[in-house]
Formats: structure tokens, sequence, C-alpha cells
């Protein structure tokens, strides 16, 4: 209601002004009964504020005489003004009119493309499949069919099993849900035996479930059953009870593995000079003009840095700066002593031993040989190690090696 | 006077400020003074503002106070009020 009260005020136009005298009350009063209305009266000590109607602007000039009152205007507002005011500033009101016609054409695009839900399948080839069928930044909103879209991507893609195109405002939201592939795992109700890893000699077994196939000491190759899923046969010899179970235990042996590789004495090195180039394009992510342009360096290499522009956090543009910075360097080569080589040999074993072995192993030892060479030397670590070897496969009624199929270590004969 | 009006309003149903110059006061929270029946303001001030009825005047204190419409029928008063005073209004 207030709103209303405001919009007719606007359009009916008001005064804005100012009252100076000692009877500011008894001249308001008398206003009022003359039938004018008064709206944001302030007053302080003598002087006071307030809005009147254009018409009754006269009729108070009168009484304020009347009662000793000055009388100032301070403003005229409204409709009327605001148009007198657009007719005598035309630049400013084509400036208005073009704001308002350039905010209503780009109300038309699609400023965002948002997709959720998608893991496997990349947020790039989706853009790509919009985009082939009408549907990217900047695009006029109304023009793709998002039906169809939707169709298109279910047909490319057939591990989504629910997809959804909306358009809130100039954002098209893209929500996607993803098939999960059924995981081909051993699950605890599926029989299977513990075997091997690596060729080792076996330093513990601890069953919890299943029959044990080897003792400590035992040299097991890979492969080989370990624990399996068949249980001791119960019973008479003539109906025997045999009971197939998933193997459970905990297996560990001593494994010993070689490592080599080669380190060279000398080294390229870049030493970068310090000049760097760069080009600045600006466009959305389809279209770029150069803005300013460089060559990049015989020797050197580059990096790529998009910005994005927008207005806050929430509300990012469909307009990039693309910066291709080029960097020079030139290549030294660098001769390093043995020592060094060594030490670089040493700092490898130690990240191949972090990246490969399991934090379950134990480090027994490791024996560096080196042989020195004419440009590089080869070094071959032996690493034994204490580690868990058991790994679980789903059970075959073979037993024995599970990778050469021979009945070795099967407990059969 | 009054006595006969509450009684035609009593038994008519017609609400007594209709049929009578009784003010009729709307307070909305502490920000918003409404009221019809009024017969003039006796003094205004950024901390107080006097209200005159047929039948007494009414004082509302507080800060920031101003007319924001004033009309022959109603004042709509805002404002951050503490206290209202009625004098002889309610006899």
């Amino acid at each position: 209601m207030i709103y209303i009260s405001k919009l007719w005020k606007f359009f009916n136009g008001y005064v804005i002004i100012s009252i100076k005298g000692y009877n500011i009350e008894k001249l308001l009063n008398k206003a009022l009964i003359s039938g004018i209305v008064i709206r944001q009266v302030k007053k302080d000590r003598n002087a006071a504020e307030a809005e009147l109607l254009p018409e009754d602007l006269k009729a108070f000039a009168l009484l304020c005489r009347r009662y000793k009152c000055r009388l100032r205007i301070i403003n005229k507002n409204g409709f009327y003004r605001t148009l007198l005011f657009m007719k005598r500033n035309i630049p400013y009101t084509v400036g208005i009119f073009l704001s308002l016609a350039l905010i209503y054409a780009l109300a038309q695009r699609v400023w965002i493309i948002d997709i959720t839900g998608c893991s496997s399948i990349s947020k790039h080839s989706i853009l790509d499949t919009c985009k082939s069928n009408g549907l990217y930044e900047l695009c006029d909103k109304s023009s793709p069919d998002y039906k169809k879209i939707a169709e298109a991507l279910r047909i490319k893609y057939k591990n989504i099993a629910w997809i959804n195109i909306s358009l809130k405002g100039s954002r098209v939201h893209i929500r996607l849900a993803e098939d999960k592939p059924s995981v081909n795992a051993v699950t605890d109700s599926d029989a299977c035996d513990i075997v091997s890893a690596a060729q080792c000699r076996i330093s513990s077994v601890v069953t919890e479930k299943g029959t044990p196939m080897v003792k400590k000491n035992d040299i097991v190759k890979k492969g080989d059953v370990l624990i399996s899923a068949q249980l001791v046969p119960a019973g008479t010899e003539e109906t025997p009870v045999t009971d197939i179970v998933k193997a459970k235990g905990n297996v560990r042996g001593i494994v010993t593995r070689n490592y080599s590789f080669t380190v060279p004495y000398t080294i390229s090195k870049r030493e970068y000079t310090g000049r760097k180039r760069t080009a600045v394009f600006i466009g959305t992510a389809y279209k770029k003009i150069c803005i300013k342009g460089a060559k990049p360096f015989l020797s050197g290499e580059s990096s790529k840095e998009i910005i994005r522009l927008g207005l806050g956090e929430d509300c990012p543009l469909p307009f990039f700066i693309y910066k291709d910075i080029y960097s020079e360097y030139i290549d030294k080569s660098i001769k390093r002593d043995i020592e060094t080589v060594k030490k670089e040999a040493s700092v490898h074993i130690t990240e191949f031993i972090a990246q490969n072995y399991d934090i379950s192993s134990d480090i027994l030892s490791v024996k560096t040989k080196y042989s020195e060479g004419k440009e590089s030397l080869s070094v071959n670590a032996e690493i034994i190690s204490d580690e868990n070897i058991g790994k679980e496969i789903p059970h075959t009624d073979t037993g024995g090696n599970t990778l050469n199929g021979t009945t070795e270590n099967s407990g059969i004969g | 006077m009054n006595n006969i009006v509450s009684k035609i309003s009593e038994k008519t149903g017609i609400p007594s400020e209709v049929i009578s110059s009784q003010p009729k006061i709307e307070i909305t929270g502490a920000k918003s003074l409404y009221i019809e029946n009024h017969k003039g303001i006796k003094l205004i001030t950024p901390e107080s503002i006097i209200i005159k009825f047929s039948s007494g005047t009414m004082t509302a204190e507080g800060k920031k106070i101003a007319i924001a419409e004033m009309t022959r029928e109603y004042i709509l008063v805002k404002g951050n009020f503490s206290s209202f005073k009625f004098d002889k209004i309610l006899e």
C-alpha cells in the first residue's frame, strides 16, 4: 500500500518546502482545515520541512503570509518534473534509454552454463555437445531446444542416468546423474583364495579362515596359493564333506627385488635470463581478440593464464582475459663429480621405495652396486623387504599356482 | 453525550469512532502511529508530538519524530517512540 502511495505521489508530483516561523503548528492545523495534504513534516525549533502537492502550494503560501511564516521552495519532484528534465537533457535521456535497451539485449543472452553432477564425463565435452546443438555462452537464450540437447547428451553418453537442463534468468543449469559402474570386487560371500603376489620366502603365516598351504621358510612363486578357500575334507571317506569359504589371513614373506637405473654425469640446466614477453587477448570462450601481441623466444617456455571477468564470485561473466607469458632461458650443461651422482642415485632409490612399497612393508636391507661408465653411472639396488604378500583372488577348483596352472602348493597329490 | 453514543454503538454494532468524534489510534510496533479523528497538532519537535482531539490530547515521545502524512481525516506519524501519554481522552 505504501508503495502505491509513493508511486501515486511520484506521478502526481510534489514540492519540497521549507517553513520558518513561530506558529508552524497553527499554520499546519489551518492548512489541514483548508484541505491541504501535508507529507513528511520534519520540524526542528522554528523551522520545518514538508512536502506539498503542487496544486496546494498557492493556498499554503497565502496561509504562510497570514501566520507570518517564511516559505521557501527547496525542490520540485515528480513524473512531470522528470519528463521536463529529460526533455531539457537529451543526451541524458538517450543514455538512459540506451542503457535500458542494452540491459534488455544482454538479458536475452545465455551468460553462464553451470554443469553439476558429472564425474567421468568432462565438462568440456558436454559443452562441446551443447555447442553443436546451439547452446553456448552468449547465445540467444530462446533459440536452443533444451529438451533436444538433453536427449542428445543422453544418447552420446550412455552412462547418463538422468539429466535436466533448466534456464534461470541468464544462467543455464545442466544437472546430471551418472550410472555408477558395478565393482567386480570379491565380496564377503564369494569364495576366494589368498595367493602370493611375488616370489619370496615365507616369514609368517596367520590364518583366520581357510586352509594354510604354506609354512614358514617355504619358497613360493608369484601366484602360488598361500591360504586355500577349500577347508580340510571332513566326514567319511565314502561321503566326504567339503566346504568352500572366503580365505582370510595374513601371510608375510621376504621379497628380494632388483632396481637398476643410470644417472648421467652431465645434466643440462635451464637458466632463466629474466626476459619475459606477454601477449594479452580478450574475448569469450570461443573467440578472442588480441590486445597486445608478443613473439615467443627461440629458446623459451610459455605459460598461459586465464582470468574470468565477473561481478564478484557469484556472478561470473562470459568474458576472459587470456595471457600468454613467454620466458627466455639458456640451457647450461653441468658436469658433476662421482659423489654428487651417487647422492642423486641414493635419492632415486629412496623415492622408488616410497612409491612402490606399502606402508606395512619393512625394508630389511638395500645393497647398492655402482659401475662407472663413460657418460653415466649404472646403479643396481637389491632391496630386501618383509612384506604382506597375500592377495585375494576368486577361488578355482584346480588350486595350485593360479598363474601358471600347475598343482604346485595345491595340496593335491 | 458520550454515554448516548456508546449505547447506540453497543446496540447497533456501529463502531463508536464512526458515529462520534472519538479518536481511533493505531500503533504499529514502536515506529508508526496512525490517528483518525484528530483536531490538529499542538506541538511537534524531533523528540515529541502533541496531537489534539475533541476530548483531550495525546503526547508521543521518542526520537526522530516526523509526520509522514497529514490530512483532515488522519495523521501518520513515524519515529522511534518510547512513550505515549493521554490527557482527558479516556473520560
